[in-house]
């Protein structure tokens, strides 16, 4: 490495500062948890405006701000916008938010949508998909908190990441997922802020026509709108970020903790603000060759810019960015696995009859071992953070249609679910691996779809009141989600 | 004096063959510092980037990358970095080379050949990608949620 512009004391003490800030947040958010909702689903009454910061928040990870100026720097002009197109993955499950809330008031997981739309065999065949994603996510989040740790203050790898993952684990075990939104706000704000003066320095500091002239002369397919990669990349990224959205926990159970009638504006609204953030993270790598930096692996390249570019002042700004970026995705894809953990795995196939504060026990020790799990296999360092992502882009994508298919129609067997899931992930892998990581989600996307095919076209099965198996809805008046339980209190958190 | 000669003789011919050890010891160790090991890290040559890292068992140092330009070798990187990414390269070969300041010569060279994929096929995933995209919307905003309850 290249000397790095901010001292290791500097960062440590910027990490201190922010973890122990995240902890006491957590901790007092956390104090009047009382009920398994209260811990896993913060109450179910999560009111409008922390609904779109822990939306945002969620979604704005590290490889928001990592992952998209590596995929720029590697793939381009398409690179930037095609990964801006991961909004429309909350965008368009805005509407699916607010059916979830409404057909599954007690639900707890997408797991109990999956077991009790698809049955068993398809619930676990996603789970197996839904959980390898959850630990790809995390790993990726852990290797990007060593990654930019190094990369701006020289401070080991294995440190970094080992701080990182220490932090966000002791915090999501003490609040649960109230802790979670709740430091999701701050983080919101510290993102937002952040990225705004960011994008202000940037047009700032760099001439537009250097980097043109600059990448024209020794780059020309990164500004090429028909590099062949790009444009395979552009709708893949679009079907990873919907399969990532619709299938994964971390999103189910924010439909399921929103108060009734917020779920729809606040993911619509996280869409629309996170759709430039992207943008302004990308951008800075086409910068890399004008300022004749080396960069020398390419996730490492927004650090590495932002230090060359902005000094002591962006290295300390792009830090406390992607640190808050990271460490509200790390506790959200942590809690929402072990949920996933606690109610599908553990309850669902070991100890049907378990008590609530058994679940709560379970659910603590659970996170402990996910962010023990996380950090061994974020040791070795397998693979770019990019790379990493877009392999589960094959698992994800093969649940888009088994789930859309499931929420609003009647129609398809478990069977069809189930083949979807197994053929897409199998040919999206072959796809990462015979033509590469940008075509994976699409190719899984494309296979699951036509398994579905004949199911969108066959007849009405389903009877809706089945995923109510705990009151058997069989009235009219059951369709009112004000007259659910948990459905008629105030907004709070 | 003859003997006296042949043990002179032989204490000469040792300490020229200890000199010789000595030199053909740091000559290996010079050797095999010398020989950077230049590979492909990671692998996009179909989209036009490659990352190329370097390793050899001598000290960390500064080490210099050159790119053959125009069938001259010019310094692409000097510094302490073991690894480099291009990227936005067009359909060619790159050739390579590197080595340690500390140490003689430089690595064997290394070709890189950047084939793009050909842009029908690019094109062929782009159209599929963009149907099964109108696809999902009219599924999710044609049957709008509030328009779908138990009953239905």
């Amino acid at each position: 490495m290249d000397m790095p512009i901010l001292p290791s004391s500097l960062a440590w003490g910027i990490i201190a500062v922010f973890s122990v800030f995240w902890v006491l947040l957590a901790w007092w958010l956390g104090r009047n948890n009382n009920t398994l909702d209260d811990y896993m689903l913060a109450g179910r009454h999560v009111g409008f405006g922390f609904a779109v910061a822990t939306a945002m928040a969620t979604w704005v990870t590290s490889n928001t701000t990592m992952t998209a100026p590596q995929l720029t720097y590697q793939l381009g002009i398409w690179g930037m916008v095609g990964y801006s197109l991961g909004a429309v993955g909350l965008l368009l499950f805005a509407p699916l938010a607010e059916r979830i809330r409404a057909i599954m008031p007690h639900g707890m997981t997408s797991g109990d949508f999956i077991r009790l739309r698809w049955g068993k065999t398809t619930w676990r065949v996603f789970l197996v998909i839904s959980i390898f994603y959850s630990l790809g996510w995390l790993i990726s989040l852990g290797m990007a908190g060593g990654i930019l740790i190094e990369a701006l203050s020289g401070i080991p790898y294995l440190y970094g990441m080992t701080v990182i993952i220490v932090i966000c684990t002791l915090y999501t075990v003490y609040g649960g997922l109230k802790a979670v939104i709740g430091t999701d706000f701050v983080q919101t704000i510290l993102i937002m802020v952040g990225v705004v003066a960011l994008a202000i320095m940037i047009m700032d500091k760099i001439s537009f026509e250097d980097i043109h002239s600059r990448l024209a002369e020794e780059r020309p397919q990164l500004l090429n709108f028909l590099l062949p990669a790009s444009i395979m990349f552009l709708f893949n990224n679009l079907f990873f970020g919907v399969g990532e959205v619709f299938h994964s926990n971390v999103w189910w159970s924010r439909a399921f903790a929103f108060a009734p009638g917020i779920g729809k504006k606040a993911y619509a609204l996280a869409g629309l603000f996170w759709l430039p953030v992207p943008i302004v993270a990308g951008f800075i790598a086409l910068a890399a060759p004008a300022l004749n930096v080396n960069v020398p692996m390419p996730d490492m390249v927004a650090p590495l810019m932002a230090s060359n570019m902005f000094g002591l002042t962006g290295a300390i700004l792009v830090f406390v960015i992607v640190f808050a970026a990271l460490a509200s995705s790390l506790d959200s894809v942590l809690a929402a696995t072990s949920d996933l953990v606690v109610k599908d795995i553990y309850k669902g196939h070991f100890r049907k009859n378990a008590s609530e504060g058994e679940l709560r026990k379970a659910a603590v020790w659970t996170i402990l071992i996910i962010g023990l799990v996380t950090w061994l296999l974020s040791v070795p360092r397998l693979a770019t953070l990019g790379s990493l992502l877009h392999f589960t882009g094959a698992f994800v994508a093969s649940a888009i249609w088994p789930i859309v298919i499931g929420l609003l129609m009647r129609k398809g067997s478990g069977t069809q679910a189930t083949l979807a899931m197994v053929l897409g992930t199998g040919l999206g892998l072959f796809a990462y691996f015979e033509i590469g990581f940008y075509v994976a989600a699409l190719v899984s996307a494309i296979v699951s779809f036509l398994v579905m095919l004949p199911a969108m076209l066959g007849k009405d099965k389903y009877d809706w009141q089945d995923l109510n198996p705990e009151n058997n809805l069989k009235t009219t008046s059951d369709n009112n989600p004000g007259n659910n339980p948990g459905n008629n209190k105030e907004p709070q958190l | 004096m003859a003997f006296n000669m042949f043990f002179n003789l032989r204490a000469i011919w040792a300490g020229r063959r200890l000199i010789l050890l000595v030199f053909l010891i740091c000559f290996q160790t010079q050797n095999a510092w010398s020989e950077v090991h230049l590979s492909i890290k990671d692998d996009g040559r179909s989209a036009g980037y490659v990352t190329l890292s370097w390793e050899n068992d001598a000290p960390p140092g500064i080490y210099l990358l050159q790119q053959m330009k125009n069938e001259k070798w010019v310094t692409i990187y000097q510094g302490r970095d073991t690894a480099s990414t291009f990227s936005g390269l067009s359909d060619n070969i790159y050739s390579f080379r590197v080595r340690n300041m500390a140490t003689e010569g430089w690595s064997e060279v290394l070709d890189v050949r950047i084939e793009h994929h050909s842009l029908a096929r690019a094109l062929g995933f782009f159209v599929v990608g963009m149907i099964l995209f109108f696809i999902l919307c009219a599924l999710i905003f044609l049957r709008p949620a509030h328009n779908i309850n138990y009953k239905d």
